[in-house]
């Protein structure tokens, strides 16, 4: 090789190296250095207190700030989010690109201290690979390293990760917790489509994914009420689609978050801790009392869901009910009020009844996680009323009627709401026990003047006039009417029964005149003695004939035959004077009167009416003109 | 001597049951057995017809029960002294199949009418209330401890209310604790008995503004666990031209006259479909 050709093989390294060098520049140093022309700041959510507290001890500066509504998060310059990350021992498992906001989101995993009894347990990707697939077995051992970073914690056994690919898994009960990636528990037709942006990564908008199954505990993006996962005992399904199957390629930081949230709910005892210690600070009067002496049981009611209402139920509620409680589903049915000294908690029930109750989407504004039908308060006790007016329970002696389960899986949400109640049972409960009934009367008087001054001072939000209230009454006014009328109608159809509709047939064959009645088809053929019509200008009483009288129910429609005589005038050979030979008459206004009176199955009334119109006649009307056409009696 | 099972009861009809005198005994959470005696009478309480089918167990029978109206047709007994023969016998049948027949596409076609009508009702219900109150708030120009003066004697006159037992108050609604109610049937002027009710009044007048629950007994009629005669089992009454009025007064913060009129709504029965079912409600005691 020549000088020549030294120096360009040279050149062309150092190009190599310095396009290397920037390239890596691009995608990995701006997140120390920042980089001209994209966002300034790096967004990260989820820190806790503690580690905020961490970056204020070390003068690290950030921005408490949103990336939308109900996400919350801080943000830091490139600089300090690179000390931030030194600080907390981060490490950057994917970068969510702007997207046209001021920041890039960074998604953040912590080397945390594990716990050496965690030592002995495993994470491993199910399946096997070809012997020579070198860089298959580096991902799944990324993809096994990130599972087991985010679960190990609070799983505590040997986690199997199975990438399903969309196809539905049972769920196992061989003592391993397993991942199933992109799959559900139950095979359920169709897919959902998920929203724009999830946990702050963008997805695809054609993608179709799984919609909760209702089978486990549903984990749910809170933004969005999207259900990501499930549940179910000691299997965690996910609804998404995130890692490739040919080359194992995890979009990392979506599922290192769905992870995250899964963890919070598999730690119980954390959020329990959590939440009751939320609930200590909101509620002083709920003190740290001794509440060792009492007993909480379930009555088939077992594992999480147990635990989770135990937990809150010996917390709020024993240090005023002071007795054991006990916690019993009764899943519908009704259950007896009981007085035993223990205080009693009947799940989804009531004294009497039976569930009749669209459930509302929220109870004091807790999401349901599975809707069911709820009973109506029996009015046996104390209801408890939610904000929106929906009767939650009921306090019947020391029985707790709870009108749904509200409890289904034990989820955080679930245990949220359930914290709420408990509370209102609370403040029922020792409103009870502190007052006699004078205190009690005080109370209510009080409570009321302060309820009518609240909603009036409400009232005062907004001037309506005269007219406007005028407006909304007529329009209020039509509407009740219609409804009136409408509902008028259908209960008399419901009101039928089989025997009523017979006596209306008896009743037609007793009219007047009447001398048959016999049903063909949709057709009812009334048929009648000879019947008369007088001539109001002579007093002359002439003969029509005796008339079979066809209702045809499937029209509503009625025809007149004379079985005795057809006579000329008017239009032809006619049935009767304002007949026609087709049986079909002139009713001028009275037209709608019979396909009404027939359509309300008021039948003897259209036989009745149906007789009159023969015996009577307008001799003004051209047809009517040729009653002296027609015989006049003997 | 038979023995029934009848399954799929809840705790209305078996209280119904025991109202009038049908002696049963238990057999599940949701099925009685029933002595031959009392067969007829119970199936006529509840509304239904039934079918038997041989248990294991010997002289005990399985009941199934159907609650739409059958038709049982042409019974070959003679009504008002007429006896008919086949061919009217068969015009009967008929005649009840067609008009049944059409019932239920009747009933679906009132079904929708009704959703239909819903769907606006409610609204312009909540329009109406919502601009009462706000009329009512801005023509009252009393001081603050008038007002409360005013709401105070408001909270006298409903406790002295006729058959009001106790009152409470909580976040957006008055619950008004009822005495034993009683109406009378319009046509034989028995009383009876439909029990104590809780009637829930909401202050801001939503949600239909008042609900009336039993908390005696509840009767299976239109509907299985209905309140009152013309009082479904949620606790809404049937649609009538007094829930203007109520909505009216609750605007305007009169909740003693608002709980004097729910009374006297269950309290009075007339002669529409709803209130014909007074009957199955139990004879009051002299």
């Amino acid at each position: 090789m020549n000088e020549f050709q030294q120096t360009l093989a040279l050149a062309g390294t150092g190009v190599f190296i310095v396009a290397g060098l920037l390239a890596f520049a691009q995608h990995y140093l701006h997140l120390f250095f920042g980089r001209p022309g994209t966002p300034a700041q790096v967004f990260v959510r989820w820190l806790t207190e503690e580690q905020k507290e961490k970056l204020r001890l070390a003068s690290i500066p950030y921005t408490q700030t949103s990336a939308g509504a109900g996400e919350d998060g801080v943000s830091f310059s490139p600089q300090s989010f690179a000390r931030a990350k030194r600080l907390l021992k981060a490490r950057v498992v994917e970068v969510f690109p702007s997207s046209g906001r001021a920041f890039e989101e960074a998604v953040l995993a912590f080397g945390e201290r594990r716990d050496p009894a965690l030592s002995g347990f495993r994470t491993e990707v199910a399946g096997s690979l070809k012997w020579y697939d070198l860089k298959g077995r580096l991902n799944r051992r990324r993809l096994a390293a990130l599972v087991d970073d985010a679960l190990m914690p609070s799983v505590k056994k040997d986690i199997v990760v199975h990438l399903k690919n969309g196809q539905p898994a049972a769920p196992a009960t061989d003592g391993k917790f397993h991942l199933y990636l992109f799959s559900t528990p139950q095979n359920l037709a169709g897919g959902v489509h998920p929203p724009q942006r999830l946990m702050g990564a963008q997805m695809s908008t054609g993608q179709t994914v799984f919609g909760a199954s209702g089978t486990g505990v549903p984990i749910i993006e809170p933004n969005t009420n999207f259900a990501l996962g499930e549940l179910v005992d000691s299997n965690l399904y996910v609804h998404l689609d995130l890692v490739t199957r040919k080359n194992l390629k995890a979009r990392a930081g979506l599922l290192l978050r769905i992870l995250q949230q899964v963890h919070g709910e598999l730690a119980a005892d954390k959020f329990l801790e959590d939440l009751i210690a939320s609930v200590k600070a909101e509620n002083q009067a709920v003190e740290n009392a001794d509440t060792s002496e009492f007993r909480v049981e379930g009555e088939g009611i077992t594992g999480r869901r147990l635990v989770v209402l135990s937990s809150l139920v010996r917390e709020i509620l024993t240090p005023v009910v002071n007795s054991n409680v006990i916690i019993r589903d009764c899943n519908g049915l009704n259950a007896t009020p009981v007085n035993d000294g223990n205080f009693r908690i009947f799940m989804h029930s009531s004294p009497i009844g039976a569930p009749c109750l669209t459930a509302p989407e929220r109870v004091w504004g807790h999401r349901m996680l599975k809707r069911e039908t709820a009973f109506a308060p029996s009015a046996h006790g104390m209801p408890l009323i939610d904000d929106n007016g929906f009767i939650v329970g009921e306090i019947v002696g020391r029985n707790l009627y709870l009108h749904m389960h509200y409890v289904h899986f034990g989820a955080k949400m679930e245990a949220a709401l359930a914290a709420k109640l408990l509370l209102e049972v609370r403040k029922e409960v020792q409103g009870a026990v502190d007052a006699d009934n004078s205190v009690i009367t005080r109370k209510v008087a009080d409570h009321y003047v302060q309820e009518c001054t609240r909603q009036f001072n409400a009232g005062k939000s907004k001037k309506v006039s005269a007219s406007d209230l005028n407006t909304a009454q007529a329009t209020f006014h039509e509407h009740l009417k219609g409804a009136l009328l409408e509902e008028f109608d259908y209960l008399r159809l419901q009101a039928a029964p089989a025997e009523e509709i017979g006596r209306e047939f008896d009743e037609l064959t007793t009219l007047a005149n009447v001398n048959g009645v016999r049903v063909d088809g949709n057709l009812i053929v009334v048929s009648t003695d000879v019947l008369y019509c007088v001539n109001p200008n002579t007093g002359l009483r002439h003969e029509i004939g005796a008339f079979d009288i066809h209702i045809d129910i499937s029209t509503n429609m009625i025809k007149w035959f004379n079985k005795t005589r057809k006579v000329p005038g008017g239009n032809g050979n006619m049935n009767a004077p304002h007949v026609d030979p087709n049986g079909n008459a002139c009713m001028g206004n009275t037209r709608d009167l019979f396909p009404q009176l027939i359509h309300k199955r008021e039948l003897a009334s259209a036989v009745q009416l149906a007789i009159a119109f023969v015996e009577s006649v307008n001799v003004a009307d051209n047809w009517g003109a040729y009653i002296t056409s027609w015989p006049v009696a003997r | 001597m038979k023995s029934y099972i009848v399954p799929n009861l809840d705790a209305n009809d078996k209280q119904m049951l025991h109202d009038h005198g049908v002696v049963y005994y238990p057999w599940d959470d949701v099925s009685i057995i029933i002595g031959e005696a009392h067969l007829q009478q119970a199936l006529k309480l509840l509304g239904a017809t039934a079918s038997e089918k041989e248990t294991e167990y010997e002289g005990f029978y399985q009941l199934t029960l159907a609650f739409t109206p059958v038709a049982t047709a042409a019974a070959n007994t003679s009504l008002r002294g007429r006896q008919y023969d086949a061919t009217m016998l068969a015009s009967r049948a008929r005649y009840i199949e067609l008009c049944s027949a059409r019932l239920g596409d009747m009933a679906k076609q009132a079904v929708a009418k009704i959703n239909s009508r819903k769907q606006k009702l409610g609204p312009a219900q909540e329009v109406f209330v919502k601009n009462a109150r706000h009329h009512f708030v801005g023509s009252t120009n009393l001081p603050e401890d008038a007002l409360k003066q005013r709401f105070s004697d408001e909270y006298d006159r409903l406790m002295a209310v006729d058959k009001v037992k106790a009152v409470r108050v909580t976040n957006g609604a008055l619950l008004v604790f009822t005495e034993t109610l009683v109406a009378t049937h319009p046509k034989f002027g028995k009383r009876h008995e439909l029990g104590e009710f809780m009637i829930v009044i909401r202050t801001d007048g939503l949600d239909d503004g008042v609900k009336w629950f039993n908390s005696t007994r509840r009767v299976r009629t239109v509907q299985p666990g209905m309140n009152a005669p013309r009082v479904y089992p949620d606790g809404t009454a049937c649609i009538d031209e007094i829930k203007e009025t109520l909505l009216e007064l609750i605007a305007q913060f009169e909740f003693a006259t608002v709980a004097e009129l729910a009374i006297q709504f269950v309290e009075t029965v007339g002669e529409d479909d709803m209130s014909k079912f007074i009957d199955k409600w139990p004879l009051a005691r002299a």
